[in-house]
C-alpha cells in the first residue's frame, strides 16, 4: 500500500514538473518573439550589450585560468 | 554599425563593389531575435576583372585610406568587425542580388533573404549555423 501511494506521489511531482517545464519553454517563447519583433537597431544594440558580456566573461575566466594555473604550479613546487 | 552601412554603400556607388549584402548572424538577427555574431559578414559581388584570382586588396584599401586598422582577419570599424565574403558560389550571387533593401537609423542597406541565409547556413554546417537555421525555421512557423 505504502508502495502505491509512494508511486502515486512520483506521479503528481512529475506531472507537476512536465507542466512547470511546459510554462519555461511557453515563456521562453514568447519572450523570443517579442525579442524577434523588436526594431533591427534595438536588436543591434542588445547584440553589443550581449558582446560586452561575453568580454567582460572570457576576461574573467581568463584571470580564473590563470589562478587554476598558479595554485597548479605552486602545489607542484 | 550605421558607419558600417555608409561606408559600403560609398564603395559600391564608387564602383569598388557591384553589389553587397549582410549575411551571416548579424542577417539572421534582422528575422530573428538578437544573436551573439563577432563580426559583420559582408558577402559582396565584385566588379568583373581580367585578374584570375579573386583581389580583396582595393576593399580593404577603402577602409584602411578612412584609418581603419585590421584585426586578424576583420577589419574594425567603429568597434565593429567587418568582413569580405567574395560572392562565387551559385547560391551566393543569387543570395546578394535578390538581398531585400532596409533601412537602418537613416541608412539604407541590403540583408539576404532569409531562404538564402538558411541554405547558405547548411552549407557551412557548423553547430552555429544549424542553430541559426533552427532560429529562422522557428521564426517562419510564427
Amino acid at each position: 500500500m505504502a508502495g502505491f501511494h509512494q508511486r502515486g506521489e512520483s506521479a503528481v511531482k512529475f506531472r507537476s514538473l512536465q507542466d512547470w517545464k511546459e510554462a519555461v519553454l511557453k515563456e521562453k517563447e514568447r519572450l523570443r518573439q517579442e525579442l524577434a519583433k523588436l526594431p533591427y537597431e534595438e536588436k543591434v544594440a542588445r547584440l553589443k550589450r550581449m558582446q560586452q558580456v561575453a568580454r567582460e566573461v572570457a576576461k574573467i575566466r581568463e584571470q580564473l585560468r590563470q589562478q587554476i594555473d598558479k595554485g597548479e604550479r605552486r602545489g607542484s613546487e | 554599425m550605421e558607419k558600417v552601412l555608409q561606408l559600403l554603400n560609398e564603395m559600391e556607388s564608387e564602383g569598388l563593389i557591384r553589389r553587397y549584402a549582410i549575411g551571416g548572424g548579424m542577417a539572421v538577427m534582422f528575422y530573428a531575435e538578437p544573436v551573439l555574431t563577432q563580426g559583420i559578414d559582408i558577402f559582396v559581388l565584385l566588379p568583373p576583372t581580367d585578374e584570375p584570382n579573386i583581389v580583396l586588396t582595393p576593399l580593404y584599401d577603402f577602409f584602411q585610406q578612412r584609418g581603419y586598422q585590421f584585426r586578424g582577419l576583420h577589419l574594425e570599424v567603429e568597434s565593429w568587425l567587418v568582413q569580405f565574403l567574395p560572392a562565387t558560389s551559385d547560391l551566393e550571387i543569387e543570395a546578394v542580388q535578390e538581398a531585400i533593401e532596409v533601412t537602418y537609423g537613416s541608412t539604407s542597406a541590403r540583408v539576404m533573404r532569409a531562404e538564402h541565409l538558411i541554405a547558405i547556413k547548411l552549407q557551412v554546417g557548423r553547430v552555429r549555423d544549424l542553430l541559426h537555421v533552427g532560429m529562422l525555421w522557428q521564426q517562419a512557423k510564427n
